[in-house]
């Protein structure tokens, strides 16, 4: 036991005593709010510039009320909208070529950003045309193909005799709150709360799993490497020091976490975050964070023992590469499969996902965030992980302890099972 | 005392240790010798409880190798290695500590030695800082911190300098006077001869010689004899009574004739046929015991000289 804790220590201290580690630590959660909060920041962010641009109206109709609609201010107060005129002087003919030709060269030269064309036929066809230098800005488009909705249907009512305030009547909207039931209760959860933080979760769970299970093997490499395997198994056995080495990497990571939990809970205290975005920290329950814990340790033995029967057969990370593939798949399939899980988390498919002891982990997880399964289930699934971890555990352990003397070349696979048969 | 019983490890078909039965006792001090590749090294690795045997089995004072023996045992493996990330005392606290020893008494002890080894200054420093010469020393210390009763090294001077390799020397000569059980293998022959009680030479798995280096020693100076002569030396080479020949230079040999053959016959015959120029009993050095038992030169290892 005491050496068992020798090694635990060594790997652990070495490993938080390092500057990386502590970068990392500091690192990872501000990557993690820039990914998360950046893109929707600079989404909403209101335009900064003002543009110039130019609503062709065949019809004559709409222009003035499309005008009025979509206009709307900076933050510097100005209009954010100059709309130009290039009418009868020039004598624009929108459906001759040769005329869109200025307008192309207008827009060139930078004196117009984009141009909007209602056709005079827009109240049948209900098709309008835009042409602009970016046509990507989505939000723009939306609001211009709901201003121009509106615009006709206003003129529509008008045409048909109807009273103007009708359209405020008329104009409803049916907002959905979702409820998640678990055990009999229910409680508010928005729909992108828990799609998102399930979301967030699972990709935590599969980096870290991933990125310790290949400390783990690197390890490994670097003990046969730095020659210092002989001296060590010469005072315990290979089980023991195997034991020590996954314990004390595995203890790493649970230290990541929790340092990560606690500054999360410092931020929130501090009232940094307001009140609405606390609303997707309430939905991480003691309950997620309890299950999150108990599938990063099942799935990191899982395959830790993988990983780790890799870098025993290998001399360095090279060959190495050749083998991870197959440990790969497995972690990266309920990644592929996620947008389908989180939207079907009890169809066939996702239950045996969840059930299969290599994607168990991450899937189970899933699920269980998503809609509690049957308590059957759960049941299967960490029971039969349990014991995949138990036979991968003696598989490594055998593979382990003939491959760590091995510094010369790599082992094949058919090598490698031949270790775990005779030992 | 550490008893080997007709002990066999192969690795697929290829016997790498082959019916070997030896006794290492206390107090003495055991050179393991061989050519590479003999066996040395899978032999120390068993006792070390690193490899099983196949067949046989090996005792410590008559009971199979333990956890408790583990700890009474310090190991210099041949393939030696540190973490060199590690702060030089924690490395050595890290040894101690896979030896049962408490972490406060291991980092004492470890003081204690780079001080003897005039590295204290070195012990907040990290290891991949020192020279090569001072990683062996740190692994000297690391071998020998918990004091044990059994020391095994697997070519111990490999790669030191010749002050450090008299200072080591001391300390092992000095684990003999404690009565400790010192085995060290080496593929040079004079350090041997200087250091050693006993002498064990092992070739391709097998033990082909063993005893008190003064007794194998004397069993190959009956009959040693090197001779100096000019013309054809096939003559000496295919006479039946020559057990053992090695030619030394052109013109002369040393040989060894069998049993019960009277040299001053032997001389006879040969000078009637040859101009016999000089002749006279040897008492023969280890290197050739080890050429002549063995059959062919130790092949050198890169940067070590002798």
């Amino acid at each position: 036991m005491n050496k068992i804790k020798a090694v635990f220590l060594r790997e652990y201290l070495e490993r938080v005593r390092r500057k990386s580690f502590v970068i990392g630590l500091i690192l990872v959660p501000i990557f993690m709010a820039a990914v998360t909060l950046l893109p929707a920041y600079l989404a909403t962010r209101e335009v900064e510039t003002g543009e110039t641009v130019l609503i062709i109206d065949e019809s004559g109709k709409y222009k003035t009320a499309l005008e009025e609609s979509i206009q709307s201010e900076l933050l510097s107060g100005e209009s954010r909208f100059r709309f130009i005129d290039v009418d009868p002087p020039e004598g624009i003919h929108v459906s001759a070529l040769s005329d869109r030709d200025i307008l192309d060269e207008l827009m060139k030269d930078g004196e117009l950003d984009w141009y909007l064309l209602l056709p005079a036929s827009i109240a049948d066809s209900l098709n309008a045309e835009f042409h602009g230098r970016i046509v990507s800005n989505i939000s723009l488009m939306q609001m211009l193909e709901s201003r121009t909705s509106g615009v006709l249907r206003r003129a529509k009512m008008s045409d048909l005799n109807l009273a103007p305030d009708l359209y405020e009547e008329l104009s409803v909207w049916v907002n959905l709150d979702t409820y998640r039931h678990a055990k009999g209760d229910a409680d508010q959860a928005g729909f992108e709360v828990v799609f998102f933080s399930t979301f967030l979760f699972v990709m935590v769970l599969y980096v870290t799993i991933l990125s310790f299970g290949v400390m783990i093997q690197r390890s490994i490499i670097e003990d046969k490497t730095q020659k210092v395997t002989e001296v060590v198994l010469s005072s315990m056995d290979a089980g023991q020091f195997f034991m020590g080495k996954i314990l004390g990497i595995g203890a790493v990571g649970l230290t990541q976490y929790f340092a990560w939990g606690l500054m999360t809970a410092a931020v929130a205290l501090s009232g940094v975050i307001s009140a609405d975005k606390m609303e997707y920290l309430s939905v991480i329950s003691p309950a997620t964070f309890a299950f999150f814990i108990l599938f990063y340790v099942l799935g990191f033995f899982l395959f830790s023992g993988l990983f780790a029967s890799v870098g025993a057969m290998v001399t360095n990370d090279q060959e190495a590469q050749q083998f991870t593939p197959f440990i790969l798949i497995p972690i990266l399939l309920p990644i592929i499969a996620m947008t389908f899980i989180l939207q079907n988390p009890d169809s066939g498919f996702s239950v045996a996902m969840s059930i299969f002891p290599l994607t168990a982990p991450l899937v189970m997880f899933m699920r269980v965030n998503l809609s509690m399964p049957p308590f059957w289930q759960l049941g299967l699934s960490i029971g039969l992980l349990l014991l995949s971890i138990w036979l991968i555990s003696v598989m490594a352990g055998r593979i382990f302890r003939v491959g760590i003397l091995m510094t010369g070349k790599k082992a094949s696979l058919a090598e490698a099972w031949r270790w775990v048969k005779e030992a | 005392m550490i008893q080997l019983e007709a002990v066999s490890k192969r690795f697929g078909d290829k016997p790498a240790v082959d019916d070997v039965s030896y006794i290492f006792e206390p107090g003495k001090l055991t050179g393991f010798l061989g050519p590479n590749g003999a066996g040395k090294s899978t032999t120390i690795r068993m006792v070390m409880n690193i490899l099983a045997p196949d067949e046989g089995q090996i005792l410590s004072n008559g009971k199979p190798l333990d956890n408790a023996f583990r700890n009474r045992v310090g190991y210099l493996a041949e393939e030696r290695g540190l973490y060199g990330d590690m702060k030089v005392i924690d490395h050595l606290v890290f040894f101690g500590s896979l030896k049962d020893m408490s972490r406060s008494t291991a980092r004492k002890e470890g003081m204690a030695w780079l001080e003897r080894l005039g590295l204290a200054d070195r012990a907040q420093g990290k290891v991949k800082e020192l020279s090569k010469g001072m990683q062996q020393k740190i692994q000297f210390a690391g071998t020998l911190l918990h004091d044990p009763d059994i020391v095994l090294m697997d070519e111990p001077f490999s790669g030191l300098d010749p002050v450090n390799t008299e200072a080591l020397q001391d300390i092992i000569l000095e684990l003999r006077e404690q009565g400790k059980t010192v085995i060290f293998s080496t593929h040079l022959m004079d350090q041997a001869e200087r250091l050693c009680d006993e002498i064990a030479l092992i070739d391709r798995g097998k033990l082909v010689l063993s005893g008190p280096l003064g007794e194998v020693r004397e069993s190959f100076g009956r009959g040693h004899l090197r001779v100096r002569f000019t013309g054809d030396g096939s003559i000496i080479r295919q006479d039946p009574r020559v057990a053992r020949f090695q030619e030394r230079s052109e013109g002369e040999v040393e040989l060894q004739l069998n049993d019960e053959t009277d040299s001053s016959a032997v001389v006879r015959d040969w000078s009637a046929k040859l101009d016999l120029k000089h002749f006279e009993p040897v008492k023969p050095s280890l290197h050739n015991i080890f050429i002549m038992t063995v059959g062919r030169e130790i092949p050198a290892k890169e940067g070590v000289g002798s």
